[in-house]
């Protein structure tokens, strides 16, 4: 598939049952520049069931499982139509970081956040968006501090132990308050 | 430590669910099967007279009915395996039909269907009709249909061209649907293109019309009195029957 409106497509063996796929971060949102490796498997039974596909570069998304990169998407499940196309999909998911559906989500913690703390979800998005898809960075004064201080805590943490990826889940879940991830790592 | 985030999803729970019962149902029966007497029915519905009587009435006027697999293509299923016959053996019908076929194509693409999985299904659609017509044989029919990809190929092309006459005629049909859906191509979305998603009345009317190849509707329910017969579009001469029995259509013979 050629590379057009940022989706892309390639085998990863010759199978062609696997797949991997990528996606650029939509503009006007915190995953702005970002690049999004997608792992995509066709069933046998393709194309009356839909491929499987599931993020692979990390990603703080209310749709998509900050844990295993599990997507919830209508079209990935009742409502797949056979003459879509893997383009289709993954203009889909471009829309879905776009356009986020807090109310059928797929991380019940991210969609927490995103609905009573909207702006430290976007920048907590952003910042997983810079660590693992190097996505652009803020511009804004406020988000650039606020991101510099997410480090410094994440650096705390690890200064008391705590691995970095355990770091920045415990402390991305808790709204970046230290106390309350050290209890969550701890418990 | 993980985000407490990510139960195996109720999602996926209830997809392996429906997956399970639709095995069951493809274990149990063909996609389309051989004809068999309509008393048949009777044995399905020893304790209820409302069916009981409905089912007599009906054998006063047909004598056969093919069951198709109950898997939500049953009248796409059933509506393609009768215009293969009837094309087959009318060729007014056979000219007009790919007459049309061959316009419908470009018309889908334009109406925004993706060329290169329209295009597949449509070739596929038109050279299986093609060769039936050439030279299939009843034996070769009965096998195309009931092979699962083939089969479902063909489903998949009839759903597109519902879908293109829907959204063509949005105007006649967005009235009956309004409220529900906030334009033709999102109820096509939801409602049509979704592999495995029943046929409604708005459906079946936008197909009938697309191919002009008319159908009948014999309604089997609950209610008093004798079958209710429907015939599609309206003052239209069907020569073919459909059963429809609740959340089920097969196919009916004199």
């Amino acid at each position: 598939m050629a590379e057009t409106a940022g989706v892309h497509v390639e085998l990863v063996d010759n199978s062609f049952l696997k797949l991997r796929g990528e996606i650029k971060g939509p503009p006007d949102t915190p995953f702005d520049g970002g690049k999004y490796i997608l792992d995509i498997t066709i069933p046998e039974t393709y194309p009356f069931n839909p491929p499987k596909v599931t993020f692979r570069t990390k990603i703080w998304h209310p749709n998509i499982s900050s844990v295993t990169g599990a997507i919830c998407l209508d079209i990935l499940k009742d409502q797949w139509a056979a003459a879509m196309t893997l383009r289709t999909v993954l203009l889909s998911l471009q829309s879905l970081l776009s356009s986020a559906e807090p109310d059928d989500p797929q991380d019940a913690v991210v969609a927490k956040q995103y609905k009573d703390d909207f702006t430290c979800y976007k920048r907590t998005a952003k910042h997983w968006a810079v660590v693992y898809a190097q996505a652009s960075a803020c511009q804004n004064k406020e988000d650039v501090e606020a991101l510099a201080l997410f480090d410094k805590n994440i650096q705390q943490l690890m200064q008391m132990g705590f691995s970095e990826q355990d770091s920045r889940v415990a402390l991305s879940s808790k709204n970046w308050n230290v106390e309350a991830a050290v209890e969550c790592l701890f418990s | 430590m993980t985000a407490e985030a990510d139960p195996m999803s109720h999602d996926d729970n209830v997809i392996a669910q429906m997956d399970q019962i639709s095995k069951d149902i493809a274990n149990k029966s063909p996609l389309v099967s051989e004809p068999e007497p309509v008393e048949n029915l009777k044995s399905e519905y020893t304790q209820n007279h409302g069916f009981l009587a409905k089912i007599e009435h009906l054998t006063k006027s047909y004598s056969k009915i093919r069951r198709v697999r109950g898997d939500g293509n049953c009248f796409y299923r059933a509506y393609a395996y009768t215009l293969f016959d009837a094309c087959k053996r009318d060729a007014a019908l056979r000219d007009r039909v790919f007459k049309k076929l061959d316009t419908t194509l470009a018309w889908l693409v334009q109406l925004g269907m993706p060329s290169f999985t329209t295009e597949d299904f449509h070739d596929t659609f038109v050279e299986t009709l093609k060769n039936h017509c050439d030279s299939g044989t009843y034996d070769s029919l009965m096998e195309t249909f009931n092979n699962d990809g083939m089969s479902n190929y063909l489903v998949v092309y009839v759903r597109l061209l519902t879908s293109g006459q829907l959204q063509q005629d949005s105007d006649e049909y967005l009235p009956f649907v309004e409220g529900l859906y906030k334009d033709m191509k999102e109820f096509c979305d939801k409602e049509v293109m979704p592999v495995d998603r029943e046929a409604d009345h708005l459906q079946i009317k936008a197909l009938t019309e697309c191919l002009s190849f008319p159908l009948k509707l014999v309604y089997v329910d609950r209610s008093e009195g004798g079958p209710t017969e429907l015939v599609i579009p309206d003052g239209s001469s069907p020569d073919v029957s459909l059963l429809y029995r609740p959340g089920h259509y097969d196919i009916l013979y004199d």
